[in-house]
């Protein structure tokens, strides 16, 4: 039997180079604050999981739609309770109870103040950011970027304006995907320089 | 790792918590007259103020297109028998008062918790994840609380470890469970600042330092006040399982019965009286006698007593007459409403409207009170003021659940003495809730000869 001798720098430089690898491998999700556990979309997908998650974006998107649509579609003739009923229709569990409860009664003084009316156009720009919500059973969530195009200004903005960006968060609640509530930018930006926690 | 690092968490929030009890349930510290040496609440020491809800710029909601919702911030607020307030926030104002200690007044209390860090760890450390400390490890935060820290001081931004989800999820934990015990909040004479504490001066027990109320003096104890705590119920009385009314050939609807039963508050203050001096005998030959007329002494005295040498006046001794004035706190108006639950609606609009085509909301409210059943109020000779209302037949048109909720406003209490009405305690309003469930009979088609 022939002996292959193999140079013992061969054997160190090879061990340091698998060493590099796995700490490469581990640290780059530790460095950019991603773990594995977070990330929310294997690297290589199967036709049939791509053909699922093309559907879960479609629902997911579609239901930001219909969120904002909802929270942007205000008759202060039909009156609060309409409005809320329509929104709490698209929204999930905890949105509903929110908006019955704080948003609604903050906002709704000012509709009817002012006699506003507004309709909306809504359309999607982006996903920008999809998570995992360990606090509602592990749910998938995905933001979406989405353009506001109001009919009127709202009463009780800072300045008036109707076309804007807005960022809806919607989450899949007993398999379906319902719109929570809308992200302000710097939520969104430090969720995401942070890795998308959780 | 994951189960170690969160032994570690909940030890780190347990000692926050554990230790400053063990420092306030000392006698000498003001917490004494509030919690037990075990550290359980005093509440039957305690004057309930009720709940108080304030406008607060510093907690806010942004939505897109620049507008900004300042959100109201809700204390349920006591008064200990010393005057100081303890103040029960509700957890989205605590979440919030502790991001922003010194608007929201939280840096003034002498709060059991410390300060807003901790508030913050133990609102938020229990839904750390391992991944999120881990994240924390990594922009350089080896205690979660030196983060919570930095977020207050400027440092760092909240929104970096608590999730999409947690803000709303605080503010429907304000709602579902009332008013949660995370944390009290004692401001040292609350009476006195009360333009600074939370909730402002409404409802608080009478400030006497400006003299109207009854003399102290440097011998007597000081006045005092006491209150049993109120009894306040709303509750369905009837039928045992209440029918939508569309659903039911009868129409019947519930019943709904209110009572209100606010013990008196028990004033009790003590007068200084001196007996009249009398004229005693001096064996020295020191005395400067006892000057006529005698009726001004206690005992006998004759006109020999006077100019003598022999005798001298003797000042008669203090006494503090204590007296207990049983003061009716008067019930001036009784709200109660009726309200689909948030879920219960979100039930119908949802898990219903999947089932049934087009189901809907009829009726999601009901005003009771007034209006829909007169109130007796009055109070008794024993001082207990009451009040009750029996609604009949609420048709209530929705299934699910509905909030009962009751608020009563008292006239507070006042002490008439020397002609002058001395209030004793402010007006104030109690709240209470129950819920009350309304059925709908739902029908199921099943195959014919199914297993």
């Amino acid at each position: 039997m022939n002996e292959i001798m193999v140079p013992k720098k061969w054997v160190v430089a090879v061990l340091v180079i698998i060493g590099l690898g796995a700490g490469l491998l581990w640290g780059v999700p530790k460095v950019l604050g991603r773990s594995q556990a977070n990330v929310s979309a294997p690297p290589t997908q199967t036709p049939a999981e791509e053909a699922q998650t093309g559907q879960d974006d479609n629902a997911a998107q579609k239901a930001a739609i219909v969120g904002a649509h909802a929270f942007y579609t205000v008759d202060y003739q039909k009156g609060q309770q309409a409005w809320l009923d329509q929104l709490c229709s698209v929204s999930t569990q905890t949105g509903c109870i929110v908006y019955q409860k704080v948003i609604g009664p903050n906002l709704w003084s000012g509709f009817e103040q002012a006699e506003t009316a507004t309709t909306v156009k809504v359309t999607v720009q982006e996903k920008v950011d999809e998570q995992i919500s360990d606090t509602r059973g592990n749910a998938p969530m995905q933001v979406w970027r989405l353009q506001i195009e109001l009919s009127d200004p709202w009463p009780m903005q800072n300045e008036p304006q109707t076309i804007f960006s807005a960022l809806a968060l919607v989450i899949q609640e007993q398999g379906e995907w319902k719109f929570e509530r809308f992200l302000t930018e710097e939520e969104l930006s430090v969720f995401s320089s942070a890795g998308g926690q959780p | 790792m994951k189960t170690f690092q969160s032994v570690i968490l909940m030890l780190v929030i347990i000692a926050l918590v554990a230790i400053p009890l063990r420092v306030v349930a000392d006698d000498e510290s003001p917490w004494g007259e509030i919690l037990n040496p075990d550290g359980s609440i005093r509440w039957d020491l305690l004057s309930d103020l009720g709940t108080v809800s304030e406008s607060a710029d510093w907690m806010d909601i942004t939505l897109p297109g620049g507008i900004v919702l300042d959100l109201d911030a809700t204390y349920h607020r006591y008064q200990t028998p010393s005057g100081n307030i303890l103040v029960l926030p509700s957890p989205a104002t605590l979440f919030f008062m502790a991001m922003h200690p010194v608007e929201s007044g939280l840096a003034d209390a002498n709060s059991m918790l410390g300060n807003g860090a901790a508030i913050l760890a133990m609102l938020i450390g229990p839904s750390l994840n391992s991944e999120q400390l881990a994240q924390l490890a990594t922009m350089g935060y080896t205690d979660p609380q030196a983060f919570f820290q930095a977020v207050i001081d400027g440092q760092e931004n909240i929104w970096s470890i608590v999730n999409f989800t947690y803000l709303f999820d605080i503010l429907r934990m304000s709602f579902n469970s009332g008013f949660l015990v995370n944390a009290l909040l004692l401001y040292l004479n609350g009476l006195e600042d009360c333009v600074n504490i939370p909730g402002g001066c409404a409802g608080l027990v009478a400030d006497c330092s400006d003299g109207n109320c009854v003399p102290e003096s440097q011998i007597c104890p000081a006045p005092s006040i006491s209150q049993a705590p109120a009894a306040l119920t709303i509750l369905k009385v009837a039928p045992e399982n209440p029918l939508v009314v569309g659903q039911d050939p009868e129409k019947r609807g519930a019943d709904i019965q209110v009572s209100v039963s606010i013990p008196p508050v028990i004033f009790t203050w003590y007068k200084q009286v001196q007996d009249p001096p009398t004229c005693e005998p001096v064996d020295s030959g020191n005395g400067e006698g006892c000057p006529g007329p005698g009726s001004l002494y206690d005992n006998s005295w004759d006109l020999s007593m006077e100019d003598n040498p022999f005798y001298e006046v003797v000042e008669g001794e203090i006494h503090c007459i204590e007296h207990v004035e049983i003061l009716p706190e008067p019930i001036t108006e009784v709200q109660a409403n009726a309200q689909l639950s948030p879920e219960s609606r979100y039930w119908i609009l949802n898990d219903l409207a999947s089932k049934y085509y087009e189901a809907y909301i009829h009726q999601p409210g009901f005003d009771l009170l007034p209006g829909m059943a007169p109130i007796n109020a009055s109070c008794a000779g024993n001082g207990i003021c009451t009040a009750d209302a029996f609604v009949p037949n609420v048709p209530f048109a929705d299934p699910g659940a509905f909030d009962l909720r009751m608020w009563v406003y008292t006239a507070g209490t006042v002490f008439n003495w020397n002609s002058v009405a001395i209030p004793i305690t402010q007006p104030r309003v109690l709240f209470t809730q129950d819920a009350l469930q309304v059925y709908v009979t739902l029908v199921t088609l099943l195959p014919v000869g199914a297993p």
